[in-house]
């Protein structure tokens, strides 16, 4: 067959030809969506809290600039010339709906004394030109804007930018959530999961709209802060600005280490092999691999997630493997048979490495798609995307190659080093002839990394996804740690019946229960900027001379005010309808050595303390919710490696029709994930979003060593005594692994020079796992494969 | 003129009626010394300090919204106010309200804080006497400069240069703050016809404040009585938004607003030692004729 299939090389080169240029035209639509929504569940009772939460209290996106002088006084002249200027200019951009600054609000401090009589306008430094000494006194300490405008060092200030909710989006958001809410207690009818099907597919292209929006507005909003340069440092913060910057730092990543990766794979290519074709050859199988299935993912528009974004590397790792294997093993039936044709030779490598091949693949789809049964939405479409992955690389590897291959001219194949043979046979002796120490070696191998993985733990700070000495992480660091934090954590308080009284809008109790509740979040120093119901009483008893309200006489202010006035001040903090009071905070995801996982505990259990009832007490918000899905992404991780396992060794058993056989070629993989996982929790690296898929990643790389390896010896092993036949894989597919761990280690290994965090893991962890991978199916599985399966018939 | 011999009678009849409650709670009161009630609303669940207990160790923080048990809402002229406040609302809402609407569209801003300094300043020597009673020497003193300085530089008190110019804070003190000083309790809830709320100390103090008010000594009647007409309804003003406006959220504005008056006036007496008490113009305290 494989005579065959090299016969009609013309024809599949066309097909191959007519395949790129249609997906090539697909991979257009090929989308990135690192959007928090794709990272969950689809029933996810926290985000649909989080969003019944936020149709309810409606908080606002904004964008936080801000403003700190070089030298001089904050409340200067200067300042508030420059702060002028840049708000007129926010202003102006189309979707703005206001620009909040220290000029334009309210100080009613500067009032005498509590009066509802108030024209809250009239209070403000635009109205009043208040001095840069009473500007000072205002904002010192002041409960609302303390850390919201003006920090609390008082070294800047900031200007908020509300822009403007697109009303459509709003409404389908709003229906959605009211169907998903019905989730809360029970199931989804067949008509309502239509109908979020058709929410869906409406909403997703204003979100596409909005999101290039937005990052346009970025840009301009950075263009117009460069103004002031001369005077001040300008530092943009906000959710939105972060997903800017890390849509940028990956982008620029991909151009930058995609070709630094390449050029190092080229130049090893060529030095291994010292042949131009053999540097051709695996790029134009990587390439067309790539751009096959990045263009069926656009077709089936499966998009990639954070998780799955790595898919590109894992790709190309996974068709050099396959295609190193090819070459190695052509290189040696060229040298056996020198006299055989180009065509001849091709077909004979074919025939040997098809079968492993088609099994490495195999084995490894079965793993990914034990991802599958994880329950979490970008992991299972992670697993489908990588079984497609593998799918097409497999194809390309076995088809593709021997047909460009086989219409090349023959060129005599130089022998490979004899200093590597000589090493290899080293090795192999060592090996075999110490099996017992070798096991030894690989049980405390496995109990170390055991007491590593005990140690692992989920963190997922983005500010920590940036290089320490890189611009945008002192950018998003200054608004994360001087002004009030950065990832968003509500506590809603229901009010209980008990605490609710004719008459009034709040009572006493409920304000003081709320008043506890914050007072708690303040005790944690990673807890910034908090808002709430009770940051107005505060201000309110403050220009009260210090004396506090009487509940009466704040039911008499929220009714005096201005409705419009309440609905600007509180609408995002109380909600009358349901009863339900919001604290909003931001937490400083920065904070060095913060434990996400024991804070939330803590949080909790601290809260219940002030005689709460539980069930009055929700904490949502991004925080929680991607602690959530980390925590959860940890477990599934955790508990599909089982499964992964299990599943490997069913197919291993099919393949190789042995338990045996099954036993012995699982023990390396298991031991090499288990490896990553364990380096990891010792060098106390978190498992983060992108981190958490490292385990499948070093399992799939593993299994397509080890497959090769045991195919090779077990069809040795039917006509030579079983140490020659060890010895012979170790010559051929020894070669191979070798030379593809040393490609593959030192082109990601680039990856270690990127200012992104998460890049730097992934080529340093990915390099450990090629590396772990080879170690373990050069001494573990010819040890296990020397010592239990002697016998022919194995 | 017979509206102003009809005022002369009506407040004749009124002192004479707040005297004798004011009397009657005095007597019911004297068991039970103040101090002893200052204790007991401090004890009030929520007009206490709260004592946040976490992780992080305890933390004691002030209240910013307090609250006062119904039981301390003892109301026993209940029968008495319930009509005048009745009879005040049909008086509010048919005469006072619009009025003060017409008055407050007509009176440049500027204006109406003039008149309000005006009348402020004109009380002076009563917050200076009540100062004095008080042992208050010091804002006796600052009272008695400001009523030099606005009467003269600040034109009849229609400016305040003492605070402008010589930074000489206001100090007001009332008979009804002299006889708390002395340990007299508020009494009960009063709704004093056309007044509005209040409580028998304030009402009696009020009334006994318009007798010896300086005014009496500067004008004749009638325009004495118009003084004072003109004085409580100009500081009735900012408040008839308010009452019309809350009156309409309640569901018995009676006790809506009797409760209002009560937890301001018990948390006023909780908190009493509060640095630069300043007049408050919130809506809670009955404004009486000589209010600024």
């Amino acid at each position: 067959m494989s005579s065959k299939l090299v016969k009609l090389n013309k024809i599949i080169l066309l097909v191959f030809a007519v395949m790129v240029v249609v997906l090539g035209y697909f991979t257009q639509q090929f989308r990135i969506d690192a959007s928090a929504d794709t990272l969950l569940v689809k029933d996810n009772k926290l985000f649909i809290q989080t969003q019944v939460m936020n149709k309810r209290f409606s908080p606002q996106e904004f964008i936080l600039v801000a403003y700190q002088p070089t030298k001089g006084e904050l409340f200067s002249q200067q300042t508030f010339d420059d702060i002028q200027a840049l708000s007129k200019k926010f202003s102006a951009m189309p979707r703005v709906q206001s620009v909040t600054s220290m000029l334009n609000v309210p100080l009613l401090s500067f009032m005498q004394g509590l009066n509802t009589d108030v024209d809250a306008d009239s209070w403000t430094w635009e109205k009043q030109h208040y001095s840069s000494a009473q500007m000072q006194k205002v904002f010192t300490d002041h409960p609302i804007y303390s850390d919201l405008l003006v920090n609390k060092q008082q070294t800047a200030t900031a200007i908020q930018i509300v822009f403007k909710p697109d009303p459509q989006l709003k409404k389908f958001e709003d229906e959605k959530t009211d169907i998903q809410q019905t989730l809360l207690n029970g199931e989804l009818s067949e008509q309502q999961q239509q109908r979020i099907e058709q929410l869906n597919q409406l909403i997703d292209p204003i979100k596409q709209q909005l999101d290039k929006q937005r990052r346009k507005e970025i840009d301009q909003i950075y263009a117009i802060a460069k103004e002031v340069k001369d005077h001040a440092h300008v530092y943009l913060g906000g959710g939105h600005v972060l997903a800017y910057q890390l849509i940028k730092i990956i982008q620029s990543d991909l151009m930058l280490f995609g070709s630094a990766i390449a050029a190092v794979i080229c130049i090893l290519l060529f030095i291994l092999f010292r042949q131009l074709r053999w540097v051709v050859l695996p790029l134009l199988c990587c390439g067309v691999s790539v751009i096959m299935t990045v263009g069926l993912f656009g077709m089936l528009d499966l998009r990639t997630t954070v998780i799955s974004s790595n898919f590109i590397a894992l790709q190309l790792i996974l068709t050099l493997a396959i295609v190193i294997h090819l070459i190695v093993q052509f290189r040696q039936s060229a040298q056996a048979n020198p006299e055989h044709s180009q065509y001849q030779l091709v077909t004979d490598t074919i025939k040997a490495k098809a079968k492993p091949c088609f099994y490495a693949a195999l084995t490894t789809s079965v793993g990914f798609a034990s991802l599958i049964f994880s329950n979490i939405q970008p992991v299972i479409s992670f697993g489908w995307m990588m079984i497609v992955a593998m799918l097409v690389s497999t194809l390309v590897a076995l088809l593709l190659f021997p047909a460009v291959l086989s219409l090349l001219s023959k060129k005599p194949q130089s022998h490979v080093s004899r200093r590597v043979e000589a090493t290899m046979e080293a090795l192999a002796n060592t090996v075999l002839a110490n099996k017992g120490k070798v096991f030894v070696a690989g049980l405390l191998v496995l109990m170390v990394s055991v007491l590593g993985i005990l140690r692992l733990n989920v963190e997922n700070s983005f500010i920590h996804y940036f290089s320490e000495d890189t611009k945008v992480r002192t950018e998003l660091e200054f608004i994360d740690q001087k002004f009030g934090g950065t990832t968003a954590l509500d506590v809603v308080f229901k009010v209980p019946d008990t605490q609710k009284l004719q008459d009034l809008v709040l009572s006493a109790q409920t304000v003081q229960t709320l008043q506890k509740l914050q007072q708690v979040l303040r005790q944690y120093p990673v807890v910034g900027k908090e808002m709430s119901v009770v940051n107005f009483t505060e201000l309110a008893s403050k220009i009260n001379n210090n004396k506090p309200l009487t509940e009466y006489e704040l039911t008499a202010v929220y009714h005096m005010l201005d409705k419009n006035l309440t609905e600007r001040l509180l609408g995002a903090y109380f909600d009358k309808e349901h009863h339900e009071l919001r604290i909003n905070t931001r937490i400083k995801d920065a904070t060095d050595g913060f434990n996400r996982a024991e804070f939330i505990q803590q949080l909790q259990s601290d809260l219940q303390q002030q005689g709460v009832a539980k069930q009055d007490i929700q904490l949502t918000n991004l925080f929680v919710l991607y602690q959530d899905i980390l925590q959860r992404l940890f477990d599934s991780q955790i508990s599909t490696l089982g499964l992964v396992y299990v599943a490997l060794t069913l197919v291993l058993f099919a393949i190789f029709r042995s338990v045996k056989v099954a036993m012995i070629a699982v023990l390396p993989n298991i031991l090499s994930t288990l490896v990553i996982l364990g380096v990891m929790g010792l060098a106390g690296i978190s498992l983060d979003l992108m981190t958490i898929t490292i385990a499948a990643i070093a399992m799939g790389i593993a299994v397509d060593d080890t497959i090769h390896f045991v195919h090779h010896y077990l069809s040795d092993n039917q006509q030579q005594d079983h140490q020659k036949a060890l010895h012979k894989a170790y010559q051929s597919v020894g070669f191979a692994m070798l030379f593809t761990s040393l490609i593959i280690a030192l082109g990601f290994g680039m990856l270690g020079f990127s200012d992104f965090i998460p890049s730097v893991m992934f080529g340093l962890l990915t390099g450990l796992a090629m590396v772990v991978a080879l170690v373990t199916d050069l001494t573990l599985l010819p040890a296990l494969l020397g010592r239990f399966a002697k016998n022919k018939t194995a | 003129m017979p509206d102003v011999s009809q005022s002369v009678i009506s407040t004749w009849s009124r002192l004479i009626f707040i005297f004798l409650t004011f009397a009657l709670s005095a007597c019911a009161s004297k068991n039970s010394a103040t101090q002893q009630a200052d204790q007991q609303q401090f004890q009030s669940p929520q007009a206490k300090p709260l004592v946040v207990e976490s992780s992080k160790g305890t933390e004691v923080i002030q209240p910013t919204v307090v609250g006062y048990q119904p039981k301390q809402f003892d109301d026993p002229l209940e029968s008495f106010n319930r009509p005048v406040f009745a009879f005040n609302d049909f008086l509010y809402t048919y005469a006072l309200i619009p009025a003060a609407k017409g008055y407050k569209a007509i009176m440049p801003d500027p204006a109406e804080e003039a008149v309000s300094r005006f009348f402020s300043n004109l009380r002076e020597p009563l917050n200076a006497i009540n100062h004095l009673a008080q042992g208050e020497g010091n804002k006796m003193g600052s009272s008695i400069l400001r009523f030099l300085i606005n009467s003269t530089i600040g034109i009849l008190g229609l400016f305040d240069p003492a605070k402008a110019w010589f930074d000489i804070e206001k100090h007001k003190s009332t008979l009804g703050d002299t006889l708390r000083f002395y340990g007299v309790d508020y009494g009960a809830f009063l709704v004093m016809p056309v007044l509005g709320p209040t409580d028998t100390r304030s009402g009696f103090s009020s009334i006994v404040e318009s007798f010896v008010h300086p005014i009496n000594y500067v004008t004749d009647d009638p325009q004495t009585t118009y003084f004072k007409v003109y004085s409580g309804f100009h500081s009735f003003t900012p408040r008839a938004e308010t009452y019309e406006k809350l009156s309409e959220k309640a569901e018995d504005d009676y006790l809506f607003f009797r409760n209002l008056y009560l937890e301001g006036l018990l948390r006023d007496q909780q908190y009493q030692d509060t640095p630069n008490p300043v007049p408050d113009a919130a809506m809670d305290k009955p404004e009486q004729l000589d209010e600024q």
